[in-house]
């Protein structure tokens, strides 16, 4: 369970969140839609823990993972996972060395059968010795999926995974992302402003509005 | 964003900083180091104020012979100037080249 309480985030003297609390419950698939700007790249950033609140706390499966201004548990141990908006891969890393940066705590035999089924699960097997900076955009998101899911994290933080792909790329990686949240017990927020996407993955929605997370349905 | 992606799935700060954060910074590291050889080998005034007696710098050598008008060793000696520097910016693109000695190695893979 994901528990943000009384929240507040300013970014640049612009309030972004105002007080918020709000409760997610594992293994749900939430998502988070609002206009450009309004913060919904900075909600994932709090419960990843690259940001901290300047007021209130965040809790992750009942522990205090951040608290008014101070991150108490680092990103690296929150078992979470992140997409980035532009896939963030490292440009001088290959594919598969991209995905193993995450795997490097696992004994190598361990980390090798990861890497394997990583690859097959998100088809990139054929992509393993390319680099970043050769792939397509509809590629890259894929790597990027998966070195995020090779760890196996608990709470997978999506920010607009789908956006700038065409139509083709678009529809293989909704449909890659959906058979991996169906199959896996993990926690979802997915960040859009695609109402589509909402539908396509997530059980609840959330919009951000006026520095408060409004809950739409469910 | 690619350093948040690593503090993310970052497994120790020390392969953080030598597998993400210092092959990032690699290009503009070695343009800021070959900038500051180039315009540190011609230095002559601070050169004059810092050495230690009994000691030269190349800038110093060139100036001392160009007021005893030995105009072919100064020609000589300017020619080193570029030709260091060419050896140096050989030497830092190796080291850039020998990081991938830090990266994560595939499994099964003979590096």
């Amino acid at each position: 369970m994901i528990s943000l309480n009384c929240i507040t985030k300013s970014l640049a003297r612009k309030t972004i969140f105002d007080d918020v609390s709000l409760t997610i419950e594992t293994g749900t698939h939430v998502a988070i839609t609002g206009p450009s700007g309004c913060g919904k790249t900075t909600f994932l950033r709090l419960i990843a823990g690259l940001d901290t609140p300047d007021r209130g706390d965040i809790r992750i499966e009942s522990k205090l993972t951040s608290q008014s201004g101070r991150t108490l548990v680092p990103p690296h141990q929150r078992q979470v996972g992140f997409v980035f908006q532009a896939s963030a891969l490292w440009p001088h890393m290959n594919v598969v060395q991209n995905i193993l940066f995450g795997l490097q705590q696992l004994p190598k035999s361990d980390a090798a059968e990861h890497l394997n089924r990583i690859l097959s699960e998100t088809g990139t097997t054929h992509l393993a010795k390319r680099m970043p900076g050769t792939l397509s955009g509809g590629e890259q998101r894929r790597v990027a999926v998966a070195r995020t899911l090779a760890p196996e994290p608990r709470i997978l933080l999506m920010d607009e995974p789908l956006t700038d792909l065409d139509s083709v790329a678009k529809t293989e990686l909704a449909e890659l992302i959906k058979s991996i949240v169906q199959n896996s017990k993990m926690t979802l927020i997915f960040v859009t402003h695609d109402l589509k996407e909402v539908s396509h993955f997530c059980d609840r929605n959330y919009v951000i509005k006026g520095a408060k997370v409004i809950a739409l349905n469910g | 964003m690619p350093v948040d992606a690593a503090r993310i799935l970052m497994p120790n700060r020390f392969r953080f900083w030598v597998q993400i954060h210092m092959p990032l910074m690699m290009r503009t590291c070695i343009a800021a180091s070959l900038l500051m050889f180039v315009l540190a080998l011609g230095e002559l005034p601070a050169s004059l104020l810092t050495i230690p007696p009994g000691t030269g710098t190349i800038t110093i050598r060139i100036y001392n012979y160009m007021h005893y008008g030995a105009t072919e060793t100064v020609a000589g000696l300017c020619l080193v100037i570029p030709l260091l520097t060419i050896i140096y910016a050989i030497f830092l693109f190796g080291v850039a080249g020998s990081w991938r000695f830090f990266l994560p190695k595939v499994p099964g893979k003979k590096t």
